[in-house]
């Protein structure tokens, strides 16, 4: 049974001679605890293939499913709840809110969330399990980027979601710092059975993965399902 | 309750913008208060001195006596019947008769025609009170009655132009109410300045023995003029002595006679409340602004509160907050520094004797009566109804960047550069 399921989803931007297929035809489905990488050169549809499944986007053709219920064709604001209360994001530019604290962001999460419980109990905790418990009152303007994409990491995993998407967490980072965070996501994967979706173009982040979609030209080029390697080094180590 | 936390955080982050749209709304919330109580309290201060100087608060005049204009004939005057004189003792109303006409003046070879106001000595001021006048009086007679009957006290314009003071004379002509030419040269007992233009100019005051000896009325007058204890009392009562006085007399309220001011009170009303709709323009301009600016610059951070979920009606609400916020602290700061300072002028008052003295040597509003301090008109009314336009102005200014922020697509706004 898959958490998320496309099915023959396509994509299409403007029209006529300038019509642009940026998806087309895709079907995957990820199964809970899933850690995937998506990868492919550059306008392969990865950006939109993730906005499809992050529900930040509709496609044009086909059907998107979450947790087996049909998504494609909701509306704007059913949308927004499912993406509130199922889908946690981590961005390559970490996209926190400059003026809330770690804390805050964690909280606002939740709270769009509907999340029950004490908030700030759960966002401090979430952001302690990051490594994060001293710096919960400080500004992501007073944080490092690492530290500024673990309060991203614990934004996104507070709320226990069905999905974490990560566009290029790691982008943005320097490799030691970046094979800090694909740590701890490879930890919450592992423990907590949380299920990630990673676009990346980062070897580090490709080797880590269990599953390895490629896209090439908005299309699944190759869809490899393997054990962890051994090459993947102490990034993937939990 | 967490959409107003982030909308007062969005709105303190750009300290200096906001402060500069703030400023316009404080501005323009004062200038519709400021503007508001300076009429009213003008208004007032008209309608007083009118009341004061020219026309208590009910006022009898011949049937065809004209009642606007510089025109004062004496060809019909009234006369009080032994059986209205009881009337009006029997009803316990401070009166007094006046009679108004325009005798030329002459003094060497100048020669001017002014409006000379005959009063009784024994009634005239307890109607029309001369505590605040500055009188100038020979220095034997300076401990004197202002309304006393040896001479006439003329107004310290008529002083200024022929160049005299007091002990001088002035020769005054006119006709009788029969028709015949007389002249009589009269002392100058005083000179009076009372702040109110409209008898500071050209005026003179005669004390009835001295009118009739130059027109020749008798017991005749011009205009029989009541003092009530409340002005609201006016039109009940006018209409009482307009039944005793029947066909011969028309009987008018003080409100009657300021209907003129009272008109161009409020066409100065209308001119200021169009400026402070101005300025509470700019402000929203400078409000639209504010959020239109911070919703562009804000695309990402509006991309990734929908992503964590954010509807379009939270992002809108958001940005109406914000607008809200800046319209709220602005309102009340606008209307809070406007209340202060009317309360303060409604109290201390702002002294006009300059204006007035500018007013009088330059001939502009001679007919205009105010009194030389203007004490402003506190009305809550005004001050909640100025705040709250004022918070009215910032919401609708946030609506236009509002409908913008919600118009973003959450899937290109989270990757927003």
């Amino acid at each position: 049974m898959f958490c998320f399921e496309l099915k023959d989803v396509r994509k299409t931007y403007g029209a006529g001679a300038q019509e642009v297929h940026a998806l087309d035809g895709v079907s995957l489905g990820f199964a809970p605890g899933e850690f995937t990488v998506l990868c492919g050169p550059s306008g392969s549809g990865k950006t939109t293939l993730l906005n499809m499944i992050g529900l930040l986007d509709t496609p044009t053709a086909g059907e998107v499913f979450v947790e087996e219920e049909d998504v494609s064709r909701l509306s704007s604001k059913r949308l927004a709840r499912i993406r509130a209360g199922r889908i946690g994001f981590v961005f390559q530019a970490f996209n926190l809110v400059p003026v809330l604290s770690a804390l805050e962001n964690v909280e606002v999460s939740l709270h769009l969330a509907r999340t029950p419980g004490d908030h700030r109990a759960i966002a401090t905790e979430a952001l302690e399990r990051v490594g994060l418990g001293k710096l919960i009152h400080r500004k992501p303007g007073q944080l490092s980027g690492g530290q500024q994409q673990r309060v991203a990491i614990a934004r996104a995993l507070a709320k226990s979601p069905a999905l974490v998407i990560a566009d290029e967490p790691t982008a943005n980072l320097d490799s030691a710092t970046g094979a800090e965070i694909l740590a701890i996501m490879r930890e919450m994967n592992e423990e907590d059975g949380v299920t990630f979706l990673f676009s990346t173009h980062d070897p580090m982040v490709r080797d880590c993965a269990r599953r390895v979609v490629i896209l090439r030209d908005g299309r699944v080029a190759e869809d490899d399902v393997r054990a962890r390697r051994p090459a993947g080094g102490a990034a993937c180590s939990s | 309750m967490f959409l107003l936390k982030l909308a007062v955080k969005n709105v303190l982050r750009q300290s200096g913008r906001t402060l500069l749209s703030m400023v316009a709304i404080i501005f323009g919330v004062m200038a519709l208060i400021l503007g508001r109580g300076f009429v009213s309290g003008m208004k007032e201060n008209m309608i007083r001195a009118q009341v004061d100087a020219l026309t208590g608060h009910v006022v009898a005049m011949p049937a065809d006596y004209p009642t606007t204009g510089g025109r004062f004939p004496i060809d019909e005057l009234l006369t009080l019947t032994e059986a209205e004189r009881a009337w009006l003792a029997d009803r316990g109303y401070a009166w007094t008769v006046r009679t108004f006409f325009t005798p030329r003046v002459v003094r060497g070879r100048d020669a001017m025609r002014v409006r000379a106001i005959g009063f009784d000595p024994g009634r005239d001021e307890q109607i029309f009170p001369r505590g605040d006048w500055t009188l100038r009086r020979e220095p034997t007679n300076a401990g004197a009655s202002a309304v006393s009957d040896d001479g006439v006290l003329i107004s310290a314009g008529i002083a200024r132009i022929f160049g005299v003071g007091p002990g001088d004379t002035l020769l005054f002509e006119s006709r009788t109410v029969d028709g015949a030419l007389n002249a009589l040269e009269l002392p100058i007992s005083g000179v009076f300045e009372s702040g109110n233009p409209a008898l500071d100019r050209v005026t003179v005051l005669m004390p009835r023995p001295l009118v009739h000896d130059l027109i020749q009325h008798g017991e005749a007058f011009s205009h029989l003029v009541l003092r009530l204890e409340s002005r609201y009392e006016a039109f009940a009562v006018a209409q009482d002595l307009a039944e005793q006085l029947g066909t011969r007399a028309k009987v008018r309220t003080w409100r009657q006679e300021s209907q003129a001011l009272v008109e161009a009170q409020e066409i100065r009303q209308r001119i200021l409340d169009v400026i402070a709709f101005v300025l509470l323009a700019i402000a929203a301009t400078g409000i639209a602004n504010t959020v239109l600016m911070a919703a562009y610059e804000r695309v990402r951070e509006i991309g990734t509160l929908r992503a964590l979920g954010l509807r379009r009606t939270g992002v809108a609400a958001l940005f109406l907050l914000e607008g809200a916020v800046l319209g709220v602290v602005g309102a009340l700061a606008g209307a809070l520094a406007g209340g202060a300072l009317v309360s303060h002028w409604a109290v201390s008052g702002i002294d006009l004797s300059g204006f007035a003295d500018a007013a009088g040597a330059e001939g502009m509003y001679d007919d205009l009566p105010f009194t030389s301090m203007l004490y402003m008109e506190f009305s809550w009314a005004t001050i909640l109804g100025a705040a709250a336009f004022g918070l009215a102005v910032a919401l609708l200014s946030s609506i236009y960047p509002a409908v913008v922020a919600t118009r973003l697509a959450p899937a290109d706004a989270v990757r927003a550069t």
